[in-house]
């Protein structure tokens, strides 16, 4: 299975940095989302993390987001509900979530509360 | 003499010289958005907290603007042709972001009652609505329904709207947010 890698763009809009090795199983989503079509951008990260978890039995996954609308926040969203499947299956699951504000603390607990994952909250500079 | 035109313009000047961090009257596509998004961002780089919340709430709801405000701009793409007012102004403690766009009036009315509904709830409460609404399928234009409630999270203030009627059986919708310098 090849690695996911989507480099940043800051232009009109903001599209945020994707590194998912398939050897480690370590997968990264940081910087800023603010897309014009979040679902296209989305569709990629949703279908490879399919794909990895039905062969896998360990994911690290970590966000570090700066900022993300609302419309990606649904995406964040759609991520955890499929490693929420994936852990719910016995399989071995970590999510850390840096943050550097308060609201995106917050943001972590809804997160949390809606897929019953138990992220890591790690206070950084992100 | 001025004519008309200098008139309005004149007086234009003297209701927005108060407190002015920003002031625009506009289309809001894409391209506007994010000057003026980065320009935010630089201008107030003293209130670091104030700046990412008044970023993100300016982002919300002018994409509202861009796609929702009946008064178009002829010349852009039309699902994103919508003209609309952005004021920024700055009070000892806070900042003020005001929009104000024409809209149909049940548009309007909806928007409302849907900022009706986010005050009378607690933070806790508002958050839960949030997680509902998100929850639904999306929306035109990819929209995932919380635009408002996201707003009054981060301002942790009650939102305030009001709705005119203006000409043509339209209305004037205005929402004003209050972020607050520091925490």
């Amino acid at each position: 299975m090849d690695n996911l890698v989507v480099k940043e763009v800051k232009d009109i809009y903001y599209s945020p940095v994707v590194n998912f090795d398939a050897q480690t199983g370590v997968c990264e989503l940081s910087g800023e989302s603010y897309l014009e079509n979040t679902e296209d951008f989305y569709r990629p990260i949703l279908d490879w993390l399919i794909k990895y978890i039905a062969k896998n039995d360990a994911l690290t996954f970590n966000f570090k987001l700066r900022y993300f609308n609302t419309s990606s926040s649904k995406s964040v969203l759609e991520i955890l509900d499929i490693l929420s499947s994936f852990h719910k299956k016995g399989k071995q699951l970590t999510v850390n979530w840096y943050y550097s504000s308060l609201d995106m603390k917050e943001e972590a607990e809804d997160f949390m509360f809606d897929t019953g994952i138990q992220m890591n909250l790690i206070k950084s500079e992100v | 003499m001025k004519n008309q035109d200098q008139q309005k313009l004149f007086e234009y000047h003297k209701i927005f010289s108060d407190q002015i961090v920003f002031s625009y009257k506009g289309l809001f596509d894409k391209h506007i958005r994010f000057v003026f998004g980065n320009h935010i961002e630089t201008v107030l780089s003293l209130f670091p907290i104030a700046r990412e919340r008044i970023f993100r709430i300016f982002i919300e709801l002018t994409q509202n603007i861009s796609f929702y405000s009946i008064e178009k701009n002829p010349h852009a793409k039309a699902h994103e042709a919508g003209i609309g007012t952005v004021l920024i102004k700055e009070y000892d403690d806070f900042f003020l972001l005001i929009t104000g766009n024409v809209a149909q009036p049940e548009d309007a009315t909806a928007v409302v009652d849907k900022i009706n509904k986010i005050n009378s709830l607690t933070r806790e409460n508002l958050r839960k609505f949030k997680r509902e609404k998100r929850k639904l399928p999306r929306g035109l234009h990819g929209a995932a329904h919380i635009g408002l409630i996201q707003s009054a999270l981060i301002s942790g203030y009650e939102l305030k709207s009001e709705k005119t009627d203006v000409e043509n059986g339209m209305s004037y919708l205005t929402i004003s947010v209050r972020i607050n310098k520091s925490m």
